[in-house]
């Protein structure tokens, strides 16, 4: 199953994505016509700021069994089967908020639908490009990276392989010393550093 | 293996589609005494305000499930055997099971004033809501200020009724928030039309010609078409405890929603699991801990061992102007510490209560967008990995809460 | 082919991008890929850069910030991003405008060798116009007095440039009334970097005006300035034929090639080509001759001038060297990719700069100034014969034959093909015989499927009776499609086809490089003039339907403002603001009496045209 697999070490705050995911669910679905529409799309991925002003890219997982849907009252959230992905049916939607209480990731709003109610919001991972057979707008965007549309396992089968290289090139270049990775920050950092050095 | 299921609101419903999902060929047999097709019992405040159709209440299409589940509409269980394993339905058709799932819910309590003939009403199935739709025409009374009072109220001012809501408390919601976040609330109703009288309760109801005329304590009498009483929810454990099942609050279960009878589950309104913020046993009734329940319920019914985590109390009161998110335990002399906002310029408040580095209760007034987070991490019991000040300043988004300790 | 056919219409760039790829050479097309999608907030101009306190963004969808950290709102953030490219733009015309005027005063002071006045008689009518009498003195002379004259209106000494009168007086009381009279060439530019600082002109309203200004002091400043001392020293443009495309390179000779604008670099180069010496040294490397071919605007320059063929405009600059018969091109400065380098490093083709204002990439510098300036072509030339010997003959690929191209269309030129007066054309445009004119200008943009909007606009627009004035890449697309030729009048509606047979000219008439819009200009203040309207009444317009630069962004405000409706075939960076774009498409005609209108589709574009020009005819009452 194909998943938008997130990387936020690799955001840089540029926001296209939120861009890009507002014009691919606007009627006209032109970057000069869209914020013209009288119902005004809005974006379904949102960048959090952390602390240390790092952003980080936030949407629905389409989780499996999936929250909001279990919590919906009127089963406005259901999954499409053949992608897996977790829908919103605006017009069951009667606008209850359980869903926002329900998602661990806080990745559900509140907006004017075009059948001029308000209902519950959230990514539909672009099932109307798929279905033309190309990827979510937000990937399409993504200029470093930090958004990618592909197989989960591939991507961690990648992961573990880019893993393996730079654990051992950390071993072979002597770093055996110092006290390795008492926490994933530091491992992150040190991966990092590794692939600099490495470039 | 025969599944059979009693009760297709929440819980029985979301066993029966997992059951389904993952064990597509199980045969079930599932059984509601009402007629109806299974609905939402939470939508009918909006059913009762128009915004939602009957046909939309619907949940469920009965016809799309496969031949090997069989649905009996309108008949009760009236006892389970469960040496013999064996149902028994009220017409005296016995019923043979594997593992049953006991859904029965729980009915609205009926204080003794409840009189349908005097048009006072409590509103927890369709019946209740058809019949005060057939008499309500421009007054109602509400008695009770805990979320099905609130959302009965708008759903009737909805329908351009003049309501006026009679709370025993000093504020509403008293049983599960603060009284800080409650005045929030107390502050939203009163400013969106509906009347509200705290500390105030019944002394006695009499028929004023076609109208109740309900007396209060406090002296006061109040005119309306129809009374709506929310007092809360009573377990409906009657067959569990003829069978001989052990009961508390209400049906006892164990982590894996198996009640002290082999082979009888409990999920629902109508036992009690382990309450992960109260950190006893409780009956958090409310419809998502019922579908999740009757999610695990089902796991274990095919074998899965697999050990349900608790609930807690959470819900979530949206209207025109205000969205409350609440949950865990929010009142005043748990021994949490406190941490709170008041942003007045955004309307928003946000408050957290944390005991022990754990996140135990929070209410979010006007900001739903990370509320789900929070609702999800006192749910897991989970240690804060972000200071609890921080995250009521908003100064705090996942990236900081998913790193790693 | 077909993937090439969506990059261009003409088949010398479809052949030699497929050849790019072949050889491993990445194109402007295959960057441009690369960038799409580019950021929305750019497109929609919400973006600013301006200063540190941002980077900002705004966002148009209501959920992020409405205002940059200084409080700019959408208006302000579009309309000083538009006001810094209209500066640029008018910069680059000015720049360029002042390094001729540097040549003519050099060349009145004797310090120029290699150059020289051409056009004796407008070195005299200019210098009247800049109010100097030129009684009995030499033309060095005048020519130091002229030089002087336009330094002035570089500066701030001045309460307006000279140039400006030449508009009808019914626009420059316009002009006065908004107060866009533009009073220095320089300093318009330098006040729109002053007022497009934070915290200093946050009016939109005002910051365009004063754009409007700073495109004035281009169009009747820089520019004009540019075109009228490039006649002077060069020689005004007369009627003449010359070749376009690829094919102009030739398999047996040393093809050198000019890039960039300015042609005190190329005429000198023109020179050194035509040496005697210089074609021995070739001929001793085994080459036929030395061809000299233009890009872009310094082509143009060459073309109108002397004729010398040009090998392509803006997006066929790399292609030429993956033909790999081209021994050198020499630049200086606008509109030259600093791809080149590394397209080059793929072929023998030498790269040489001669700008200190333009350095790029892997090209040696050779420094021009006006006194080395011929010493220095010589040179360049010299190694570029030397490196005759390191074509691959065996690699060579020039895949398509030569189009006939006519040019040489000055103002002066036309009406003296009208027999002395405007009149002959403004006769013919009262009797519709010729609609109106449109001046078809600009660039290449890999957004717009190479030359289709050019072509496809001018030919439904010359047959609508419509006369065609190309200027810049504009001229090698129409030349291309073989629509500059007097046998092109068969494409012509009947009177314009006419008319075409009548003068022996073709419908669609080259003017000359991108300063010489300063020429339509020209022309279209003497109809003005001649006929006593402001020239919004006139039925004219203009159109760029494949702009990239902000040069072009700056003519098309000067354009607009000279009461001219201009079509853009690609969006300016101003949909984020819904003000400024209502303004652009329809509140500037309250203004100025013309406005602007965004069309990529060259089809519906001309539609626009026609019906415009309908209407202006209707308003001077005559027929339609």
């Amino acid at each position: 199953m194909k998943v938008v697999v997130v990387k936020p070490e690799r955001c840089v705050g540029c926001l296209q994505c939120r861009f890009a995911c507002a014009v691919a669910h606007s009627k006209s679905c032109s970057p000069h016509a869209a914020p013209y529409e009288t119902v005004l799309s809005k974006p379904r991925i949102h960048i959090g700021l952390s602390k240390n002003k790092d952003p980080f890219p936030n949407k629905c997982r389409h989780c499996d069994p999936a929250p909001c849907e279990m919590a919906c009252l009127t089963k406005a959230i259901f999954r499409e089967p053949s992608t897996g992905t977790v829908l919103i049916n605006p017009d069951r939607c009667i606008n209850c908020g359980m869903c926002a209480m329900a998602c661990p990731f806080g990745v559900v709003r509140y907006h004017l639908y075009s059948n001029n109610r308000t209902s519950a919001h959230k990514c539909d991972q672009c099932i109307a490009r798929q279905k033309d057979g190309i990827g979510p707008a937000c990937v399409e965007v993504c200029k470093v990276g930090a958004l990618l549309f592909e197989d989960y396992n591939k991507v961690m089968d990648r992961d573990t392989d880019e893993l393996s290289t730079l654990v051992y090139k950390g071993i072979r270049t002597g770093d055996q010393e110092k006290n390795t990775y008492q926490s994933l920050t530091t491992y992150k950092h040190g991966l990092e550093e590794l692939r600099r050095r490495q470039s | 293996m025969h599944a059979v299921i009693i009760g297709l609101s929440a819980a029985g419903l979301s066993c029966l589609d997992t059951l389904l999902k993952f064990s597509p060929q199980v045969n079930v047999t599932a059984i509601s005494e009402e007629k109806y097709s299974p609905y939402c019992r939470c939508a009918l405040t909006h059913y009762l305000g128009r915004i939602v159709r009957e046909d939309q209440m619907y949940i469920s299409d009965v016809a799309k499930y496969p031949d090997n589940v069989k649905f009996i509409f309108g008949e009760k269980v009236e006892a389970i055997d469960a040496n013999r394993k064996v149902l028994t339905l009220s017409g005296g058709k016995e019923i043979l099971y594997d593992k049953v799932l006991v859904a029965t819910g729980a009915n609205a309590i009926k204080p003794n004033y409840c009189d349908e003939e005097k048009k006072i009403f409590t509103l927890r199935y369709m019946n209740d809501a058809k019949k005060l739709e057939q008499h309500v025409k421009n007054s109602a009374t509400v008695l009770g200020g805990g979320f099905v009072g609130i959302k009965a109220a708008y759903g009737l001012l909805e329908r351009n009724v003049k309501v006026e809501m009679i709370v025993s408390s000093p504020y509403p919601l008293s049983l599960v928030l603060d009284e800080k976040t409650a005045r929030f609330i107390e502050k939203e109703i009163r400013e969106s039309g509906i009347d509200m009288r705290t500390q105030d309760d019944i002394a006695e109801i009499n028929m004023k010609q076609d109208r109740v005329a309900v007396s209060l304590k406090s002296g006061a009498e109040l005119i309306s078409d129809v009374v709506v009483v929310g007092k809360g929810v009573k377990p409906r454990v009657e067959i569990a405890r003829k069978a001989g099942i052990k009961i508390d609050l209400g049906i006892m279960t164990n982590e894996f929603l198996e009640t002290s009878a082999e082979g009888v589950y409990a999920a629902g309104d109508c036992c009690e699991t382990m309450d992960v913020a109260r950190r006893v046993p409780w009956i958090n009734a409310l419809w998502p801990v019922a579908v999740e329940q009757g999610y695990f319920a089902a796991l274990n019914m095919l074998g899965g061992n697999i050990p349900y985590q608790g609930s807690i109390g959470m819900n979530s009161l949206k209207t025109h102007s205000f969205h409350l998110i609440s949950g865990g335990v929010m009142k005043e002399g748990s021994g949490a510490t406190i941490f709170e906002r008041h942003f007045p310029h955004k309307k928003q408040f946000r408050k957290l209560a944390v005991k022990d580095n754990v996140l135990v209760g929070m209410a979010f007034f006007n900001c739903p967008d990370d509320a789900g987070t929070y609702i999800n991490l006192i749910k897991k019991g989970m240690p804060l990995n972000a200071d609890p000040q921080n995250i009521v300043d908003d100064e705090v988004s996942l990236a900081d809460l998913l790193k790693p300790f | 082919m077909s993937e090439y056919a969506n990059l261009s219409i003409c088949k010398d760039a479809q052949l030699t991008i497929r050849k790019a790829h072949e050889d491993g050479v990445e194109t402007v097309w295959d960057r441009f890929k690369k960038q799409e999608p580019q950021c929305g907030y750019c497109e929609l101009g919400l973006s600013c850069r301006i200063c540190v306190m941002g980077p900002c963004r705004i966002d148009p969808f209501g959920e992020g910030p409405q205002y940059g950290v200084c409080g700019a709102d959408a208006e302000i953030m579009v309309a000083r991003n538009l006001a810094r490219m209209i500066a640029a733009g008018a910069a680059s015309h000015s720049d360029h405008g002042r390094d001729l005027v540097e040549v003519l005063y050099k060349i009145g002071h004797g310090k120029a060798p290699g150059y020289s006045i051409r056009d004796a008689g407008k070195l005299k009518q200019m210098a009247t116009e800049y109010g100097i009498d030129t009684a009995g003195l030499d033309n060095e002379v005048i020519a130091q007095l002229l030089a002087e004259a336009m330094m002035e209106d570089y500066g701030m000494k001045k309460e307006k440039i000279t140039l400006i009168n030449r508009a009808p007086k019914q626009r420059l009381e316009l002009w006065e009334k908004l107060k866009v009279i533009p009073r220095g060439i320089d300093r318009e530019t330098s006040e729109t970097m002053h007022r497009t600082h934070m915290g200093v002109d946050n009016d939109y309203v005002s910051i365009l005006l004063h754009a409007v200004r700073n495109s004035l002091a281009d169009g009747y400043g820089g520019s004009m300035i540019g075109t009228e001392l490039s006649d002077i020293i060069f020689g005004t443009p007369q009627p003449g034929f010359s070749e376009v495309n690829l094919g102009v390179l030739k398999e047996d000779e040393v093809n050198i090639l000019v890039h960039g604008h300015s042609p005190i670099v190329s005429e000198m180069v023109g020179l050194a080509v035509e040496d005697k010496e210089m074609l021995e040294l070739a001929k001793s490397k085994g080459a036929k001759g030395i061809n000299l071919a233009g890009l872009c605007c310094t082509g143009n320059e060459l073309m109108m001038r002397k004729k010398i063929p040009m090998a392509g405009n803006h997006l066929m600059t790399e292609l030429t060297m993956v033909t790999g018969a081209v021994e050198a091109i020499i630049v200086d400065y606008q509109c030259i990719m600093p791809s080149l380098g590394q397209v080059a490093q793929c072929y023998h083709t030498k790269l040489y700069s001669t700008s200190d204002k333009a350095k790029f990439p892997f090209m040696e510098h050779v420094e021009f100034t006006p006194e080395n300036a011929k010493e220095q072509a010589f040179r360049i030339v010299k190694e570029s014969v030397e490196n005759f010997a390191r074509r691959n003959k065996e690699k060579v690929y020039i895949p398509t034959s030569p189009v006939k191209n006519m040019t040489g269309f000055s103002v002066e030129s036309i009406v003296g093909a009208l027999g002395g007066t405007l009149t002959p054309l403004i006769d013919a445009i009262k009797a519709g015989k010729i609609k109106g004119a449109v001046g078809v200008v600009g660039c290449n943009n890999p957004k717009i499927k190479q030359d289709y909007g050019h072509v496809e606009l001018i030919k439904r627009l010359i047959a609508n009776d419509i006369l065609v004035l190309t200027t810049g890449c504009v001229n090698v697309a129409a030349g291309k499609a073989g629509l500059q030729v007097p046998e092109a009048k068969e494409l012509a509606g009947p009177g314009l086809k006419e008319i075409c047979g009548l003068l022996n000219i073709p419908p669609s008439l080259h003017v000359g490089s991108c300063v010489d819009n300063s020429r339509i200009l020209v022309i279209a203040c003497a109809l003005a003039n001649a006929i006593g309207v402001d020239i919004d009444k006139l039925p004219l317009a203009a159109a760029a339907p494949e702009w990239y630069s902000e040069k072009a962004a700056t003519i098309a405000f000067y354009a607009m403002a000279s009461g001219i409706f201009t079509v853009l075939g690609v969006m300016p960076p101003i949909a984020g603001s819904k003000k400024i774009t209502e303004l652009a498409t329809s509140g500037l005609n309250d203004v100025f009496g013309a406005c602007f209108a965004v069309e990529p589709d060259p089809a519906k574009a001309a539609e626009l045209i026609i019906n415009h020009i309908t209407e202006k005819r209707k308003g001077l009452g005559l027929n339609a």
